[in-house]
């Protein structure tokens, strides 16, 4: 690897250790193993991008606390179960308020483009490809804001699509 | 008085290199103009005055600012260095030496195309990731014809590596950037042919960027490890690591971006597996070999603490590179979290970057063209504000993200919260305009030198 001009034991050892220790990180990327055993899919199931909106329409109606978020979203407080979650450019509605240490079912799709959802208080980062809808079960341990934001460019408004998910205590 | 390394060129290779230097600084200077049509574009009477609606405008005008400051500028440098290697290892007298004209002038045209749509305001903005479009066939064209013309210069120097005589650790240097920009470009090329043609305008163009624009950071990474070993060398006497451990760290980048393609075979490009793939090659491929020579060159420093030329602006500018590329590393231990501590990290890691090749712009390239700086001093200023300025607007915006982590407070923590949020905006709205006028600076000095005549 060196030029002729260089002595050729000089810095062989510091130059040798570095590339084994490249080889053993670039060994350790996860990436090789999904080539193998690709990610699991997110768990979901094939639904229009209108049938969706109507199920997230049905429990707005009839769960809407009456109250509305800065950026002028609906907050709605379902009961535990199955509840629903629609995002399209560039925003996810309606603002859900959900209660500690109950379980609910978010199911989450997309009315328009790809989007990513990211939302760590579900463990969940995953792409939302148009004509799918995801699920993600979670029961809220402490009360508080939990953000979730879109982790797939999808337009000029992309790095403002974010929202919070409010858990508040049950009552 | 030229170097003792300093590579024979002939009136051919000195005229590309002038046009890949010129090349360079021009794509500074338009995204310096773009950069005050957005400030315009922004400002209540004075966006009136603007010959197109300025809401329209704004994004186009950011889409070119991005463009040429991030990849028209970054692929300059590289012709440049390009050039000056492929002398310097043929002895002035390339294999296959047309290829470097033709590829230069096929750069220049892409360049003027690039700029076209967004004077013309046609074509709608992208801001996806890496190389933000501005979606009209000229701009595309302006790129592939940039990458293209860039790639004829890497081939030639390739070409000429067997049999060289004698090939300097910088050489490695710039034919392993150029190894990589050409893996950038096969990604680039497999990207537009898998993503099918039915994809919407912001998934196609995150998607087709998205691999290669993470490879061409490994060809900027590989600019500024180039730029730390010639500066060190011209004002320390010494490099930072042996040529050999050099070499070394400059071949673990290019083995790092070779499994790349390989992505594009084994998972879906528009899939969750390609974009966290890439990522993690950043993480796992770019971390250690910067590391080496940052390590190197700061030991250097240390040890020479009682005798460091100050005074020269090449000095200047390496030790603010090589600190700005520090806070850079430690940033982006928190890539990934959604608030500003993520473009923290790439502001001070390309700020660095710019810095190493804005100060081999001064001690190398112009020299090299008979045009060294007439004094010193404004050129260490535009060093010191770009640099101090690029600190303080990257630790700000670090500061500020940190603080906006939604956390659970009450009361008084609150206002401290929030105080600390307040008082980082504000050093790192005051340090970008700081970087902001070492940058208008050095392009001043720049051009004025590239146009006067030479000294005799
Ligand atoms: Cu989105």
């Amino acid at each position: 690897m060196n030029g002729p001009g260089h002595p050729a034991s000089e810095g062989r050892a510091p130059a040798i250790l570095l590339v084994a220790a490249a080889v053993v990180l670039l060994a350790l990327m996860p990436a090789w193993r999904w080539m193998a055993r690709p990610l699991p899919p997110p768990e979901g199931y094939a639904i229009s991008a209108e049938a969706f909106s109507a199920k997230v329409d049905a429990m707005t109606a009839r769960h809407a606390t009456g109250e509305k978020t800065e950026d002028g979203g609906t907050v709605v407080r379902p009961p535990p179960g199955d509840v629903y979650l629609l995002a399209s450019r560039w925003r996810f509605d309606p603002a859900l308020e959900l209660e500690v240490g109950r379980t609910y079912r978010l199911h989450v799709a997309t009315a328009d483009v790809t989007h990513g959802f990211n939302f760590p208080l579900g463990g969940a980062d995953f792409l939302l490809v148009p004509g799918h809808a995801y699920v993600v079960t979670l029961t809220p341990a402490h009360p508080g804001d939990f953000a979730m934001q879109c982790s797939e460019y999808c337009g000029q408004s992309h790095s403002r699509m974010k929202s919070q998910v409010r858990i508040v205590p049950s009552r | 008085m030229p170097a003792p390394d300093s590579p024979v060129l002939t009136a051919s290779l000195r005229g590309e290199l002038r046009g890949w230097a010129a090349l360079a600084v021009a794509a500074l200077a338009v995204a310096g103009i773009f950069a005050l049509l957005l400030a315009f574009a922004r400002t209540p009477k004075l966006q009136n005055l603007l010959p197109w609606p300025w809401e329209q405008f704004f994004f186009k005008a950011l889409v070119t600012h991005v463009v040429y400051s991030m990849v028209v500028w970054f692929l300059g440098a590289l012709g440049a260095l390009t050039v000056l290697s492929t002398a310097r290892i043929s002895g002035g007298h390339p294999r296959a030496g047309s290829l470097g004209p033709v590829g230069m002038w096929t750069a220049v045209a892409g360049f003027a195309l690039l700029s076209t749509p967004a004077l013309l305001n046609q074509g709608e903005p992208s801001l996806n990731n890496y190389v933000p479009v501005l979606v009209h066939p000229l701009y595309y064209a302006g790129l592939g014809l940039l990458g293209g013309g860039l790639a004829l210069g890497v081939l030639r120097l390739l070409l000429n590596l067997p049999g060289a005589a004698r090939i300097e650790a910088s050489d490695w240097g710039v034919a392993s950037a150029g190894t990589v920009f050409l893996m950038a470009l096969a990604c680039f090329g497999l990207a537009s042919a898998l993503i099918p043609p039915d994809t919407g305008e912001a998934a196609f163009n995150e998607r087709l960027f998205w691999g290669g624009g993470h490879v061409l950071q490994f060809v900027n990474t590989l600019l500024a490890m180039v730029g730390w070993q010639v500066l060190s060398e011209r004002t320390l006497g010494e490099p930072p690591v042996g040529p050999r451990l050099f070499a070394a760290s400059a071949a673990v980048l290019v083995l790092a971006v070779l499994p790349a393609p390989l992505f594009y075979a084994a998972f879906d490009v528009l899939g969750r597996e390609h974009r966290d793939a890439f990522t993690q090659l950043l993480w796992y491929g770019l971390s250690l070999p910067p590391a080496v020579v940052l390590l190197g060159a700061l030991g250097l420093t240390a040890r020479r603490r009682s005798s460091l030329p100050w005074r020269s602006p090449a000095f200047v500018g390496l030790i603010l590179s090589l600190v700005l590329f520090a806070a850079g590393g430690v940033m982006g231990f928190f890539l990934g979290v959604g608030d500003t501590r993520t473009p923290s990290h790439y502001h001070a890691s390309l700020g660095a970057v710019n810095l190493a090749l804005m100060a081999l712009y001064f001690s190398l390239l112009l020299p090299l063209l008979g045009l060294p700086a007439r004094r010193d001093g404004p050129v260490r200023w535009s060093f010191l504000l770009y640099g101090v300025g690029q600190i303080l607007f990257s630790i700000g915006m670090f500061v500020a993200g940190a603080a906006g982590v939604p956390r659970k407070t009450a009361g008084v923590e609150q206002h401290l919260d929030s105080f600390a949020k307040y008082a980082s905006m504000l050093v790192y709205g005051s340090g970008g305009v700081i970087a902001v006028v070492g940058g208008i600076l050095f392009v001043w000095l720049a051009s004025a030198r590239l146009l006067s005549r030479r000294t005799p």
